[in-house]
């Protein structure tokens, strides 16, 4: 049975319509993900009202899933050439990325970085086929404790991953995004905070426009000083199967980071960002002679970007099994996929088994398209970069622009993405890292709501904390890191010694 | 700069920010206290999560400073020296070139962020701005970089072409509207 | 210099913006002031499409969540009125705004189109010791304060379903909110909240599969799930709380008064066609929806009651503490 509907999905797909369909949609997908200030989110959006009327249903969710793989691959081309990452998915991807391309190895980390996104959706979409009642279970014994420690793990990871050597000005900078995250009517009494009456400061800080100002100021100012490169990078062509090579030795590294990106995109609420850190930080962790990685290690990429890749299968699970999503984007695809028919929820096995069985074909066959169409991309993208940078960078500034307006249609977002990209100028001076500011917005409020909800719920007191394991292990693993860090746990070990 | 006298900077200004972030957190606590919300109990604050941040901060900033600090024989003097020479290598660095080129590139996006966008329509606008950003960058700003590319027919020929192509990428194919 | 004068041309020709009078003549935006997935914004895609195919122009739709829907809502409110800005609210949280002192408008300075009703239901965890309704407000009655609910916010449908339960009961339950109504289920789902009081086609399939128990619902009417699976209402084992129903979200779309009345007129009719649409009436029976269409006159005559009653479950459960009658409330 099983087998019947995976080859009637495939058949579905490989018609020339559907097909070509899927073609258009990943390439869409990748050009969104690629432009700062679209985010993937906006894309499935975009396109869930183009597709409504589209009769054929399957044909509009074979669109929509190509959008969704496209979206979030196609981040890591803007982040390894601009090092301004296209989604805040690939802010991971950037950290050796970048480094790679100033060494003149762009076209390589693209390489990279696309197979490993496709490896990443790949994998996780074998987990949704055989793992999703095991993998519900677990995403269901998170309750209001344990987000908040996971959004203080991730700001903890991302803090020491990026400052290099200096753990102390990750984190201030990802405390500094968490309290940007704090402006505005907060989301537990609806109180205002920080916003001095004015309206446009209530509504909150958006996230898009701080990631512009942040990582594209910095960026484009440099063009401003004299003896800079005329060029952004120097190409030198790269050999196919060198890159297959770096992938195939890293090949543990890759399932270990689809299983983290699958994890986190099922756990509803924390979704492609965390995922690419999270893997991230296993792969360093893990790996032997890490001292390469932000400086241009190629094994940095293949864990971001198999990570932020594998939260798309990881966010559809909890869609199709419990109708709740698992990640943003996947919150837009759920209300697609109601309003084309479809049920998702625990029903959906009864109603409509098919259904599982095509969304699997459908993203497999768009991870692969999207490899194909991605790197053919690559050979243009990367040529544009060869521009001069004095005609290039104004012109990414347009975009930056566009990209800050078109979220809200608020002007007020472009003066905030200017106001965080003079921010950003003066981190980058201070050689104080952008992304733990970037996740500190993406996870501050989930950390605030959170902590209230858990103390109210427990009047108060921390000790329903410590009853619940995977807490517990998220705290030891935080006051760890932080002891380390900071030196105090080698000054401990001293100390333990000298007591002996 | 030198290293260490970034950090120290950094650190004071952090300080005041994190003291700034807490005081204002205490306020809030304050007003949360009132009706209508009557929040009496600390741990359910909407102030709870700023005031830990704020003293995260300048907890952080402190640690910053004492970093910054470490192996000299008189921190404090220290201190204030790198206080000293910062403002005067602030001042200093208004007759750097650099400094000034990237001065005025930050103003003229400013002026566009705050006063063409939304005023003036798009196209028009977003050709203005390029073709300005773009000659300043081969005239009057850095020396040393290649003519070879940026003549003033090259420059307003990208700037049309980018326009255009932004304005068709965004209206005709993504059918969204631009300011 | 001929190559230049042509790609001059045609730079000039893309950059024509829509410069005519007629309305619609570019996307229109729909804000949600919830999350994606949502009763609010489903019901929201599905007229939103109907109504597009009318207009002959694309509406976004876009979810502005925080703070009980008011964001989002107060964003459409200070937007430029010029017929591009909707919105798409429950009535429940969107007539009681004044009282919870985010704005000194009411539903009467909007025109408002109503399209649904969608009644509370009660549910506990699939392992909860409470197996009816009257176990539940027993237990409510035994320990005031200390049963949990899970609701999307204050305001929220959630929020007045509580309110009756605890009116029913005569003590108080401790209100936990969630940013939507989705992670309000999915805490009902991981067990941190003893009862979920949100609306019932937010979790049908989840009680017709066993994931979670449905207690009653805050309809007139028992209401069939599926065949043989029927989720009583509250009225068989309490019929006191006659009084309080029925009690549900109605949703709607709305746009702050002023629009010129020929631009009224094309909504009107699109958004009549849009709810006669098979789709949306197949979309409404599937999650146990009422439709029930009104008219902007109509709708402003339905609030008068409907908002005086949500007002009034407010004020005397003293979540809030503006008096209703300032904003012109009457109790029913």
């Amino acid at each position: 049975m099983t087998f019947q509907y995976l080859l009637d999905a495939c058949l579905n797909v490989l018609s020339p319509a559907n097909f070509l369909m899927l073609a258009a949609a990943v390439l869409a997908g990748l050009i969104m993900g690629m432009l700062p200030g679209l985010s993937a989110t906006m894309a499935i959006a975009l396109l869930t009202g183009l597709t409504y009327n589209v009769g054929d249903h399957q044909t509009a969710i074979i669109a929509l899933l190509g959008v969704y793989v496209g979206a979030i691959s196609g981040g890591c081309q803007s982040a390894i050439l601009l090092n301004i990452p296209g989604t805040p998915a690939s802010a991971a991807t950037a950290l050796d990325g970048f480094p790679m391309a100033r060494q003149g190895n762009g076209g390589l980390a693209i390489f990279i970085a696309t197979t490993a996104s496709c490896l990443g959706t790949i994998l996780s979409v074998i987990f949704v086929l055989t793992l999703t009642p095991l993998l519900t279970s677990f995403a269901l014994k998170f309750a209001s404790w344990e987000f908040f420690f996971l959004s203080i793990f991730g700001i903890l990871i991302c803090g020491t991953l990026t400052a290099r050597g200096n753990a102390l000005k990750g984190w201030i900078s990802g405390i500094c995004g968490l309290l940007t995250a704090q402006i505005g009517l907060d989301t537990v009494d609806t109180f205002a905070r920080f916003s001095y009456g004015n309206v446009n400061m209530m509504s909150g800080i958006q996230l898009i426009p701080v990631m512009i100002g942040l990582f594209g100021f910095p960026e484009i100012v440099k063009a401003f000083k004299s003896g800079s490169e005329a060029k952004v990078l120097q190409l030198t062509s790269f050999n196919i199967l060198k890159g297959f090579r770096i992938v195939r030795d890293n090949i543990v590294g890759v399932v270990r980071s689809a299983f983290i990106g699958v994890g986190v995109g099922i756990i509803p609420g924390v979704g492609e960002d965390v995922g690419g850190w999270l893997s991230y930080w296993a792969m360093k962790a893990s790996g032997r002679n890490t001292d390469g990685f932000g400086k241009g290690d190629p094994r940095g990429i293949v864990a971001a970007e198999t990570g932020n890749n594998a939260c798309v299968g990881g966010a559809i699970i909890p869609v199709l099994s419990l109708a709740v999503p698992g990640s943003a984007p996947a919150a837009v695809l759920m209300a697609a996929f109601f309003m084309h028919n479809y049920r998702p929820g625990p029903l959906l096995m009864t109603e409509s088994p098919e259904f599982l069985y095509n969304v699997a074909v459908y993203l497999v066959f768009a991870s692969v398209l999207m490899w194909l169409i991605a790197l053919g991309m690559a050979r243009v993208t990367v040529r544009v970069l060869t521009v001069n940078k004095k005609l290039l960078m104004p012109v990414v500034f347009l975009l930056c622009v566009v990209g800050a307006y078109l979220i809200n249609y608020n002007l007020f977002d472009v003066k905030v993405m200017f106001f965080f990209g003079l921010i950003g100028l003066a981190m980058s001076y201070m050689n104080v890292p952008a992304a733990p500011f970037i996740l500190g917005v993406v996870l501050g409020s989930m950390a605030d709501s959170n902590l209230r909800r858990a103390l109210r719920l427990s009047d108060g007191s921390f000790l329903p904390l410590f009853e619940r394991p995977i807490s517990v292990a998220f705290l030891i693993v935080c006051v760890l890191m932080i002891l380390s860090q900071t030196g105090l746990l080698a000054w401990l070990r001293g100390k333990v010694k000298r007591e002996r | 700069m030198d290293e260490k006298i970034k950090d120290t900077v950094f650190g004071v200004v952090l300080f005041a920010l994190g003291s700034y972030v807490a005081a204002e957190s205490v306020l809030m606590i304050g007003r949360a206290a009132n009706p209508p919300l009557r929040i009496r109990q600390l741990s359910v604050s909407p102030g709870l999560f700023p005031l830990v941040l704020g003293l995260l901060l300048v907890l952080f900033s402190v640690l910053l400073i004492a970093g910054s600090l470490k192996g000299n024989e008189k921190p404090l003097s220290v201190f204030a020296d790198r206080l000293k020479t910062s403002f005067s290598a602030m001042r200093a660095a208004f007759g750097n070139n650099d400094f000034l080129s990237m001065l005025i590139g930050v103003v003229m996006m400013f002026v566009y962020c705050f006063f063409v966008v939304g005023n003036i329509p798009f196209w028009g606008g977003a050709v203005g701005f390029l073709v300005a950003m773009m000659v300043f960058l081969r005239f009057a700003g850095p020396a040393g970089c290649s003519a070879r590319a940026a003549n003033l027919g090259v420059i307003v020929l990208t700037a049309l072409v980018s326009a255009s192509l932004v304005v068709f990428l965004f209206e005709k194919i993504f059918k969204t509207v631009l300011p | 210099m001929k190559r230049t004068l042509a790609l001059l041309s045609l730079a000039v020709s893309f950059a024509c913006p829509a410069w005519s009078a007629d309305w619609p003549n570019r996307n229109i935006n729909l804000t949600v002031p919830y999350g994606a997935g949502g009763t609010t914004d489903l019901t929201a895609r599905s007229i939103a499409s109907g109504m597009s195919k009318v207009l002959g122009a694309t509406i976004n739709v876009v979810n502005t969540p925080g703070a009980g829907g008011s964001a989002g809502s107060l964003n459409v409110q200070n937007a430029k009125l010029d017929g591009y800005s909707l919105l798409a609210n429950g009535l429940l949280a969107f007539t009681t705004m004044p009282l919870n002192g985010y704005t000194e408008k009411t539903f009467r300075d909007w025109d408002i189109w109503i399209a649904t009703y969608a009644p509370n239901g009660i549910i506990v965890p699939a392992n909860s010791p409470y197996n009816t309704i009257t176990d539940l407000i027993n237990a409510i009655k035994a320990k005031p304060g200390q049963i949990t609910a899970g609701t999307a916010g204050i305001g929220s449908g959630g929020h007045f379903g509580a309110e009756v339960i605890k009116a029913v009961a005569g003590a108080d339950y401790k209100h936990i909110t969630y940013q939507g109504g989705g992670p309000a289920v999915t805490a009902t789902l991981s067990g941190e909240v003893d009862f979920c009081p949100q609306l019932l086609a937010e979790y049908k399939d989840l009680i017709i599969s066993g994931k979670v128990k449905g207690l009653a619902s805050l309809s007139e009417s028992d209401i069939e799930l599926a065949p043989g699976k029927v989720l009583p209402s509250i009225l068989k084992s309490f019929p006191d709380a006659k009084k309080y129903l029925p009690m549900g979200e109605v949703t709607g779309i709305m746009i702050p008064k002023g629009l010129p009345e020929d631009i009224l007129k094309k909504i009107d009719a699109a958004f009549e066609s849009a709810v006669k649409e098979k789709e949306f009436l197949d979309f409404a029976a599937v999650r146990s929806f009422t439709v029930m269409p009104k008219g902007r006159a109509e709708s402003q005559a339905f609030l008068e009651t409907f908002a005086g009653r949500a007002a009034y479950i407010l004020y005397d459960a003293g979540a809030v503490t503006v008096d209703p009658a300032k904003y012109g409330f009457k109790r029913p």
